[in-house]
C-alpha cells in the first residue's frame, strides 16, 4: 500500500513538473511576432527593436554568443555582421544545445539595451525557442522567464 | 606555476604582473556587477569583458578602458560623449575575463581557446584570460597565436 502511495505521490509530482512551461504569449502580453532578418537587424535595428521577432542566422556559442549572416562570418568572426544573443540560462546552456556552429531559426525578442561604451542604444536577442534547420527540430526552449525588470 | 617559455620577457616582468593583477581585480568587478540583480548590465551579462595594457614612452604600463569588444579586437578611446574605435594592434597584452557562468572547463574548451589565439593573432598582442566563475576564480591563461597554457 505504501509502495502504491509512493508511486501515485512521484507520479503526480512528475506531472506537476511537466506542466511547468514558459507560456511566451502570457509573458510578453501579446501573441504578435515580427518576423525579421539579420540584415534588417543589423542595418535597422529599430524596425525590430523591443519586439517578439523571428530570425534566421548562422548560431556559434562561445565565450559570446552571435547569430551570424553566414558561416563564413562566424569563421572570422565578423561581430559586425552579426547579432549579439543574450544567454541568460545560469550555465550558458546555449553552449550545449545541438544548435551550436548551425544554421537555426530562433524565437525571442529583440532587447533595446543601452551600451556605455558605445553611447548608443543597440539591440541584444534574447532566446525563447531555438529550432536547428541540420536537425529539423527544436534543441532548446526556455524554461524560466527573462528577468522582467530588464524588459522595461 | 611554472614559467610559459613563450611568454618569458612580459611574464618575468614585475611591473607588468602588477598591472596585471590590478587589471584581473577590476575586471573581475565589472563582470560581477555586471551579473549581480542590484546593478545588472545587460550589455555586459554573459559576454567576455576586456582591457588592453600598453606601455608608454617612459616604459611604464597603463590600463585602457574595460569594454565588451576587447574580445573582438577593438578598443573605445572617450572623445567626448562618443566612442573613436581604433583596431586593438601590438599592444603590451590584452587581459580579457570570461563570463561567471563560464567553468574552468569551458575556458579550456577547444573554441574558446580557439577563439583566444585568433584574437592574439588578429592584434598580434599576447592575450591573457581571466576566470571569474566558481570554480575559474583566480585561474589566469596566458595565450598568443601558437599557445594556451594556464598562466596562475
Amino acid at each position: 500500500m505504501k509502495s502504491v502511495y509512493l508511486a501515485v505521490l512521484i507520479f503526480l509530482s512528475g506531472c506537476a513538473h511537466a506542466t511547468e512551461k514558459f507560456d511566451a504569449d502570457a509573458f510578453y502580453g501579446s501573441p504578435e511576432i515580427h518576423p525579421s532578418s539579420l540584415i534588417q537587424m543589423i542595418s535597422n535595428p529599430k524596425s525590430a527593436l523591443n519586439k517578439r521577432v523571428t530570425v534566421n542566422g548562422y548560431f556559434v556559442s562561445s565565450g559570446d554568443s552571435w547569430l551570424y549572416l553566414t558561416s563564413e562570418h562566424a569563421n572570422v568572426r565578423d561581430t559586425l555582421s552579426a547579432v549579439n544573443i543574450l544567454d541568460d540560462t545560469e550555465t550558458g546552456e546555449l553552449n550545449d544545445t545541438e544548435c551550436n556552429n548551425g544554421w537555426v531559426k530562433i524565437h525571442g525578442y529583440y532587447l533595446a539595451v543601452f551600451n556605455k561604451e558605445r553611447r548608443e542604444v543597440q539591440g541584444r536577442l534574447i532566446v525563447d525557442r531555438m529550432f536547428s534547420h541540420a536537425k529539423g527540430k527544436y534543441c532548446w526552449e526556455r524554461k524560466k522567464a527573462f528577468p522582467v525588470e530588464m524588459l522595461n | 606555476m611554472a614559467g610559459i617559455e613563450e611568454c618569458k620577457a612580459l611574464c618575468d616582468d614585475k611591473k607588468f604582473l602588477a598591472v596585471l593583477d590590478v587589471a584581473r581585480g577590476n575586471l573581475g568587478m565589472q563582470s560581477r556587477l555586471a551579473h549581480d540583480p542590484l546593478t545588472a548590465d545587460p550589455i555586459r551579462r554573459h559576454r567576455f569583458i576586456g582591457l588592453v595594457v600598453r606601455k608608454d614612452k617612459s616604459g611604464e604600463y597603463k590600463l585602457g578602458t574595460i569594454g565588451t569588444d576587447a574580445w573582438d579586437g577593438r578598443e573605445c578611446f572617450q572623445n567626448g560623449l562618443v566612442c573613436t574605435w581604433q583596431d586593438i594592434f601590438q599592444e603590451a597584452a590584452i587581459v580579457a575575463a570570461a563570463p561567471p557562468s563560464y567553468r574552468l572547463t569551458s575556458i579550456m574548451g577547444r573554441t574558446t581557446v580557439h577563439d583566444c589565439k585568433q584574437l592574439s593573432r588578429k592584434t598580434q598582442t599576447p592575450v591573457f584570460l581571466i576566470g571569474t566563475g566558481m570554480d575559474a576564480l583566480k585561474s589566469v591563461f596566458y595565450c598568443d597565436e601558437n599557445t594556451f597554457k594556464r598562466f596562475k
